[in-house]
């Protein structure tokens, strides 16, 4: 018995460790200088310990730019897709209408639809918007998500039917209810929903490559590939620190986040 | 005025008609209850009341105004639900309070309300606790506070005792009774529990399959049931029905007779006609000596504490007479409290006391 939950725990720890090793390995590399990179690569302590990649990286492309409008794109896109979903869903689960059912599953079926049948129309039409170079051009034909509709009509529908009425009962307009009762309960399941929209949109490379040109206008996957590609390719600790900041900020985020996730599976008084 | 009328009631889901024709009238602070068998439609009826389900046809007045298309909001009726409802992302306190603070009451008078319904209920302790780490006593007390502060000339109750354990459920109807005599609302009271509904009930409407059977008081209900379906739902052991024939002033059943020339439904008129002879389990005695109606033979008896009953077979059929103490004899005569005898038309299934009228 105890023998098997050594083993086991060791099994988890070698994955983990597996799991892990390349973030250690980015992390540890940004902090070398090039050259100690080379020579000591798989040392995952650097010495001598260095922040020069990190300054160097700021002269080599326009860093604050760049995740400011990672930032501004990944944020709006969130915010929209959270909004039509909410809104969207409240009205397929509390409103009464014809053809109500076929336009969920309309809807719902937008997702099986491959990014590559939307992309090209897509292109056609933001360039003729003339936003080609602009985030807005990125984030105009992610505004509203199936997925986000999916899930928040999921967490309403699990909200007893007698509470509305009781409100309904009581005499509380259909907005109210929405903002004072529908809101709060499905508030978890809107939280992890924007987390996954703002990881999607944070880490979304084809769509911004096809979009974006100019450097000012780049988000942080796309500067990332500048020094996969041919300039400062061979400079491989800058594009390590580069790779720290893309994954630090969802991180931190995420950790501010923490405690509305966690109570996406420890709300379930409802009863 | 705080009085309910239905007028005419009818309530269809598809093809299914679940209420049909329904005449009632709520007389003004009454406690009424709607007494009936899974199914039979007494959750439709007070959700119809409350405007949470519209009706197929006919008319609904809450006093003087008549409601039937009103959204549920402009009624003014307070409802508690089984499953009580409570929103379970506010303490016990916003729970009460909210839709007072919605509806623009001041806040004043919304402490005023509260301290007070709190006080009464029993949940001082608790106002800024959430539903989920309340019991299920407690949340019960929280909806009847909740729907006790609207004030509400109307107070719908659909099984609010139901989740209760049976010790809970007698404080509860006391509780009930408390509010009641407190704030005099029209009490709209549904449950599929007998004795409920006798504890707590100025009139019982028993339903079957969205037909009302019987509307009277408790004692009516059980002493005077106007058909066999109310005969046998109300009462436990419920009532013990005969199938036979009147000759001669007798009742003929399977080989024996019992004379019925005294009991109070029985005329003339009903010799030679075949009926269904009713009674009670406790108006039953049995016989020791050779003074009996009816024979029949002891297959088994269950003590209930205060009193044994005993299964006996008759002619083929099973019938139970509660008795004080356990008799302990195979063959035995049986005495009927004449009084307590009910004759019921066999095709319609009425008692011939309602028949006459
Ligand atoms: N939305 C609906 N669609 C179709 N039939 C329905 C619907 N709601 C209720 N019914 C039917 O109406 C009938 C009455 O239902 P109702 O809920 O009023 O019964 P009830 O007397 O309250 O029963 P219970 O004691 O089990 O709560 C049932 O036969 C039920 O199947
Ligand atoms: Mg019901």
């Amino acid at each position: 018995m105890k023998i098997n939950k050594y083993i086991f725990h060791l099994i988890i720890i070698v994955f983990i460790l597996l799991a892990l090793y390349p973030i250690l390995f980015a992390v540890s590399n940004s902090f070398k200088h090039l050259a100690d990179a080379y020579s000591s690569t798989i040392n995952l302590i650097p010495n001598p310990f260095t922040l020069e990649n990190y300054v160097d990286l700021q002269d080599t492309i326009p860093l604050f730019r760049i995740t400011l409008n990672t930032f501004i794109i990944a944020s709006v896109i969130t915010a929209f897709k959270i909004v039509t979903s909410f809104l969207a869903a409240f009205a397929l689960t509390y409103f009464h209408f014809k053809f109500k059912r076929a336009t969920y599953f309309l809807l719902i079926s937008t997702i099986f639809i491959p990014f590559t049948v939307t992309m090209i129309p897509n292109y056609l039409i933001i360039s003729e918007f003339d936003l080609i170079d602009s985030v807005w051009g990125v984030i105009l034909p992610q505004l509203a998500d199936a997925i986000g509709i999916f899930m928040l009509t999921q967490a309403m529908r699990n909200i007893p039917k007698p509470l509305i009425e009781a409100a309904q009962i009581d005499g509380i307009s259909t907005f109210n209810i929405m903002k004072d009762h529908v809101l709060p309960i499905v508030r978890p399941a809107i939280t992890s929903t924007a987390i996954w929209f703002f990881i999607l949109a944070w880490n979304d490379y084809v769509w911004p490559l096809l979009m974006l040109r100019s450097r000012e206008s780049y988000t942080l996957p796309l500067a990332l590939q500048l020094f996969v590609s041919s300039e400062g390719g061979t400079n491989f600790t800058i594009a390590m620190a580069l790779s720290v900041i893309t994954m630090a900020i969802p991180l931190i985020l995420y950790l501010v986040f923490q405690r509305y996730i966690i109570n996406t599976f420890s709300s379930s008084g409802i009863k | 005025m705080k009085n309910i009328t239905l007028k005419n009631i009818e309530k269809s889901y598809g093809d299914a008609t679940v209420i049909k024709d329904l005449n009632l009238e709520i007389k003004d602070g009454e406690r009424i209850i709607f007494l009936g068998p899974s199914g039979c439609g007494k959750s439709t009826i007070l959700r119809m009341i409350a405007g949470l389900e519209p009706v197929t046809s006919g008319e609904i007045h809450l006093g003087k105004r008549e409601v039937t298309h009103l959204p549920s909001g402009d009624r003014d009726v307070a409802m508690v639900f089984q499953n009580y409802a409570l929103y379970p992302h506010m303490t016990v306190e916003n729970n009460i309070t909210y839709a007072l603070k919605r509806n623009g009451i001041n806040k004043t008078d919304r402490q005023d309300r509260l301290n007070k319904v709190l006080g009464m209920l029993e949940l001082d302790h608790y106002r800024k606790r959430m539903p989920k780490d309340l019991s299920g006593g407690q949340r019960q007390r929280v909806a009847l506070a909740r729907a006790t502060v609207k004030k509400s000339d109307y107070f719908l109750l659909d099984e609010p005792l139901s989740n209760l354990d049976a010790k809970l459920r007698v404080t509860a109807r006391r509780e009930l009774l408390k509010l009641h005599k407190e704030f005099k609302q029209t009490f709209v009271y549904v449950t599929h529990d007998q004795v409920e509904a006798m504890a707590l009930g100025d009139r019982i409407v028993v339903l079957n399959k969205g037909a009302i059977q019987m509307v009277d008081t408790p004692e009516n209900v059980y002493h005077h049931p106007r058909n066999i379906f109310v005969a046998k739902f109300i009462g436990s052991p419920p009532m013990n029905i005969l199938s036979g024939v009147i000759k001669d002033y007798k009742f003929h059943y399977g080989d024996q007779n019992i004379d019925i020339s005294n009991v109070s439904t029985f005329s003339d008129g009903l010799n030679g006609t075949e009926v269904y002879l009713g009674i009670r389990p406790e108006n039953m005695e049995l016989a020791t000596a050779d003074d009996y109606d009816i024979k029949g033979k002891v297959i088994f008896t269950e003590n209930f504490g205060a009193e044994v009953a005993h299964t006996i077979k008759i002619a083929g059929e099973e019938i139970v007479v509660m008795s004080p103490e356990v008799i302990d004899r195979k063959e035995i005569g049986i005495k009927f409290d004449k009084k307590h005898v009910h004759i019921f038309n066999k095709k319609t299934g009425l008692n011939y006391k309602y028949m006459e009228q």
